[in-house]
């Protein structure tokens, strides 16, 4: 049996070659009997596309960030949430405890499927205009936003003046001075080579949104008790491969090889960042009703026990 | 074998009169019953995906801004201005349909609109001073193809986002290839007019020029505009397109007054109409380049042109050589849609510069619009200068052979487009 | 019925230009913008698209070859015309399932600025597909109606082939 993953980043992201492994461990467990066929890049659809193809059954696998889920069931807001994860520990907690679970089972209800959460690395800011090391450097920055409300308001409450552009406008506007400022993984600002038009990076870690591992239901439902099984195990042998690897990567990238691109990279003192999370405090406040109050409750709890262990 | 399978049903469909949008979803719907799966979704979301994008909003506004210059007096203007220039030479109306040609390529992307400017104003003119008419419409067409070759142009936006490469970039890595066809062109001009005994036109006064360029500046600083302003980054290609439109409107409205409500009521129209027979070609060929992509079709192709590969010249010329015969069949916008997704992959795993192919594919396609027997610029003159398509045919010979020139000198030097496309673009 | 049709493409275009304009003069002249205008003008475009399809469709301004079938007699032209009309037929019958099931499926999807339904933009499917089907049919009826059928072209219009859908 033969199944279609499509994703948009290239195959040497950390994406892609945990694609590959995936797309191995499944051939291996199931003896050949289900085969997985890879495509990378965007070319067979890009990410809310693919979301479509999979609910519509044709396409049968997808990777794709939590940010265009949101639309369709908005909890998954919780990961667009501003300065709401101190750290690893904390993302992990919530991905793998039961509000990732939680968010996974509404998916069901729109036709897919959530296999696993892998990492798509925290979000830093980079500028073009000066190197930001507290909260009023940022005042007035006109930043690149992903067109989400959550983000521009953030932008706002933080003194920004964030301009909602498509991705794929991003690297001209920048380079022309449209934006001064972008805010996406360190991952995307070496692929995409933002280092050529901004100087600054500065490792806000303003928000955690991850990739998530998505099947379509009406194929995974009909795969054998033993097949649906050994997906679900492959997905999950995966999982720590995934987020190994691109959080090993992203410290390559923001200590070594932007550096060696003539960025300065900077670290915000820990004084700031409190400042930065007390900003957008309301913001959270604001965007909670959309996403659930218990969720967000529980997703501090586990937080919580994760830091004390 | 998914190859015969594209092609046939492709070219069957096509060959039975069918229109090229609903060939293409034909082929897409043979290509899925050979896969043994009819899935309806895939067909209508590609569809509707394939229309669904911001960067391929440029062509109406591009087209937009085409109309207008037309009703609005900017050609008319541009006209008056190289006749200026140009009239007094030995065959000088030739030099002043090259002119005018590359002014109006400047300004819109399209070859047919420009070519039938071209038709309307010059060819009665040359017809009355005594100049060869067959030889007067093929220069015209071969004129009016440089259009989709100097930016904007609705080609590259096409092309661009068919094989997500930066619009801006091909854009710029036209300007050059495009001005070299109009040098060659003059060349041609001159080689076969020597021998013409045609009476050149009065020379005009100094006041008389300064006056038509004066009053043709309007028009002539929208180019300024649109390549200065995606040069500098101050707008995408789209913005580019909506600010080309609003800058037409305005002259036309407020500067030479020439225009009325209802004039405007009707270039929006046609510009919406033209649009939508486009964007019709470019939503169904998403889906066959969808099932081209499931069924590796690029990967069949590339093992037919293995034999090439080895050598990047050889392996662009078999592939002009095959876009040239398939230009003399299919119009200029389904050539794009459905060759580059296939050859594109071919072309980028040999090591060639996608943006330099794109400009040498381009102007390949773009020869396919003068040559027979389909070829809507050869039309376009023809029609509007009531010409016998044998005798534009004839005349045009000693042009088509010098724009071929053009692409050997392009394929054998590639730095003529890497070096000011790389430079203009700023890279 | 095909006047409406013009003027809702007029409007349409109109509209989507507008906001494009207005949203590159404030970005660029008073640094804020209309976050919803990219949203928004692609949902109009995706319509204008679909919408003048049908006009042209109606207008036989399509791109099409004509060279080919045209020097057969007419018996065999005719034969190709309701064969090639039959499968665009066809055509129209899987788009209008696969927008139907679309449009359900992503009716729940809401663009993130705008919140409109994604839902609205599948539906564009649903209405070129009935159209395109009425008008191959309306030609399918028209090349077997006694006395009429000559004016018929293999591309189905029955007007001249070629109009402004030559354009580029
Ligand atoms: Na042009
Ligand atoms: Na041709």
């Amino acid at each position: 049996q033969e199944a279609r993953l499509g994703y948009v980043p290239i195959e040497t992201h950390p994406v892609g070659k945990a694609v590959e492994r995936f797309a191995e461990l499944v051939a291996e467990k199931s003896d050949g009997r289900l085969t997985i066929d890879t495509y990378c890049c965007g070319t067979i659809g890009n990410e809310p596309q693919l979301q479509s193809s999979l609910q519509g059954g044709f396409v049968q696998l997808m990777v794709g960030p939590t940010s265009n889920l949101v639309g369709a069931v908005p909890a998954f807001g919780i990961f667009d949430l501003p300065f709401f994860y101190a750290d690893f520990d904390a993302v992990d907690a919530v991905m793998d405890g039961p509000v990732g679970d939680e968010l996974f089972n509404r998916l069901e209800e729109i036709g897919i499927v959530g296999l696993a959460y892998w990492d798509n690395g925290f979000r830093h800011m980079t500028n073009a205009v000066r190197p930001i090391e507290k909260l009023e450097d940022i005042d007035g920055l006109k930043i690149r936003v992903i067109p989400n409300p959550l983000f521009i308001e953030t932008f706002q409450a933080v003194g920004a003046n964030p301009v909602p552009l498509p991705y794929p406008e991003l690297y001209n506007a920048l380079e022309s001075g449209a934006v001064e400022a972008q805010e996406t993984p360190v991952g995307l600002t070496y692929s995409d080579k933002f280092y050529e038009v901004t100087d600054y990076l500065t490792l806000t870690g303003h928000v955690y949104s991850p990739y998530v591992l998505l099947a379509s239901k009406s194929w995974f439902d009909g795969l054998s008790e033993e097949d649906r099984a050994i997906v679900e195990e492959a997905a999950q042998e995966t999982e720590a491969y995934q987020r190994g690897l691109s959080r090993d990567a992203a410290d390559h990238i923001a200590h070594t090889l932007l550096v060696e691109e003539g960025m300065e990279v900077i670290e915000l003192a820990p004084e700031e960042q409190e400042k930065l999370r007390q900003a957008v405090e309301p913001v959270i406040e604001k965007f909670s009703g959309n996403i659930g109050p218990d969720l967000i409750e529980q997703a501090r709890k586990d937080m919580a026990a994760a830091k004390s262990e | 074998m998914s190859a015969f399978v594209f092609l046939g049903s492709l070219l069957g469909a096509i060959g039975i009169g069918m229109p090229i949008a609903f060939a293409l979803m034909v082929c897409a719907v043979a290509m899925m019953v050979s896969m043994g799966n009819v899935n309806a979704q895939i067909l209508a979301q590609k569809l509707i995906d394939g229309a669904d994008s911001y960067p391929l909003m440029a062509i109406p506004f591009f087209l937009l801004a085409g109309e207008l210059m037309n009703v609005g007096g900017l050609s008319q203007r541009i006209v008056n201005a190289a006749m200026s220039l140009f009239g007094h030479f030995r065959g000088g109306l030739g030099y002043v349909v090259i002119g005018t040609g590359v002014l109006l390529a400047s300004l819109s992307g399209s070859a047919i609109a420009d070519t039938a400017t071209l038709a309307v104003m010059l060819l009665p003119l040359m017809r009355r001073a005594g100049y060869d008419v067959g030889r007067s419409a093929g220069l015209m067409a071969a004129t009016g193809i440089i259009a989709p070759v100097i930016p904007p142009s609705v080609g590259f936006i096409l092309l661009g986002v068919t094989a997500n490469l930066s619009i801006t970039s091909l854009f710029m890595a036209g300007i050059v290839p495009g001005l070299l066809m109009a040098v060659m062109l003059v060349a041609a001009w001159w080689w076969v007019s020597a021998r013409d005994g045609t009476e050149p036109l009065p020379r005009r006064s100094g006041r008389e020029v300064w006056h038509a360029i004066r009053s043709a500046s309007w028009a002539l600083v929208m180019p300024v505009i649109i390549v200065g302003g995606l040069k500098f980054g101050v707008f995408t290609p789209t913005e580019a397109g909506i600010i080309a439109a609003a800058y037409a409107l305005f002259v036309s409205l407020l500067v030479y007054r020439e225009m009325g409500l209802g004039d405007l009521y009707a270039a929006i129209l046609s510009a919406a109409k033209t649009t939508s027979v486009i964007m019709l070609l470019v939503a169904a060929s998403m889906v066959s380049a969808w099932l081209i992509t499931i069924l590796n079709l690029p990967g069949q192709v590339a093992t037919l042109l293995q034999p090439f590969a080895d050598s990047q010249t050889l392996l662009l010329l078999m592939i002009v050589v095959v876009v040239l015969v398939i230009g003399m069949v299919l119009d200029f916008t389904p050539a794009i849609l459905i060759l580059i997704p296939v050859l594109m992959p071919v072309v980028k795993s040999a090591g060639i510069d996608p943006v330099y192919f794109g400009v040498v594919f381009i102007i390949t396609s773009a020869i396919g619009m003068i040559t027979p027997p389909v070829g809507v610029v050869l039309n376009a003159v023809c029609g509007v200068g009531k010409v016998p398509m044998e005798v534009a045919v004839r005349g045009l010979i000693p042009f088509l052979i010098a724009e071929v020139a053009v692409l050997l000198l392009l394929i054998l030097f590639p730095a003529i487009v890497t070096v000011p496309g790389e430079f203009l673009a700023g890279r | 019925m095909f006047r409406i049709l013009e003027h809702l493409l007029v409007l349409g275009m109109s509209v989507m230009s507008l906001m494009v304009l207005l949203n590159v003069v404030l970005r660029y002249g008073f640094n804020s913008g209309i976050p919803f205008s990219v949203e928004v003008s692609r949902l109009i475009f995706v319509w204008v698209v679909f919408v003048g399809s049908v006009v042209a469709l109606k207008d036989g301004a399509h791109l099409s070859v004509s060279w080919l079938i045209d020097v057969f007699p007419r018996p065999v032209r005719l034969a190709c015309f309701w064969v090639s009309h039959l499968l665009m037929l066809w055509c129209c019958w899987l788009l209008w399932q696969g927008s139907w099931v679309q449009t359900v499926v992503n009716l729940n999807n809401y663009a993130p600025i705008s919140g409109i339904s994604v839902g609205t933009m599948y539906a564009a499917g649903l209405f070129a597909a009935a159209f395109f089907a009425l008008i191959i049919l309306r030609n399918l009826w028209r090349s077997i109606r006694p006395g009429r059928s000559e004016e018929i072209r293999p591309d189905g219009s029955s007007l001249p082939a070629r109009g402004e859908g030559d354009d580029r």
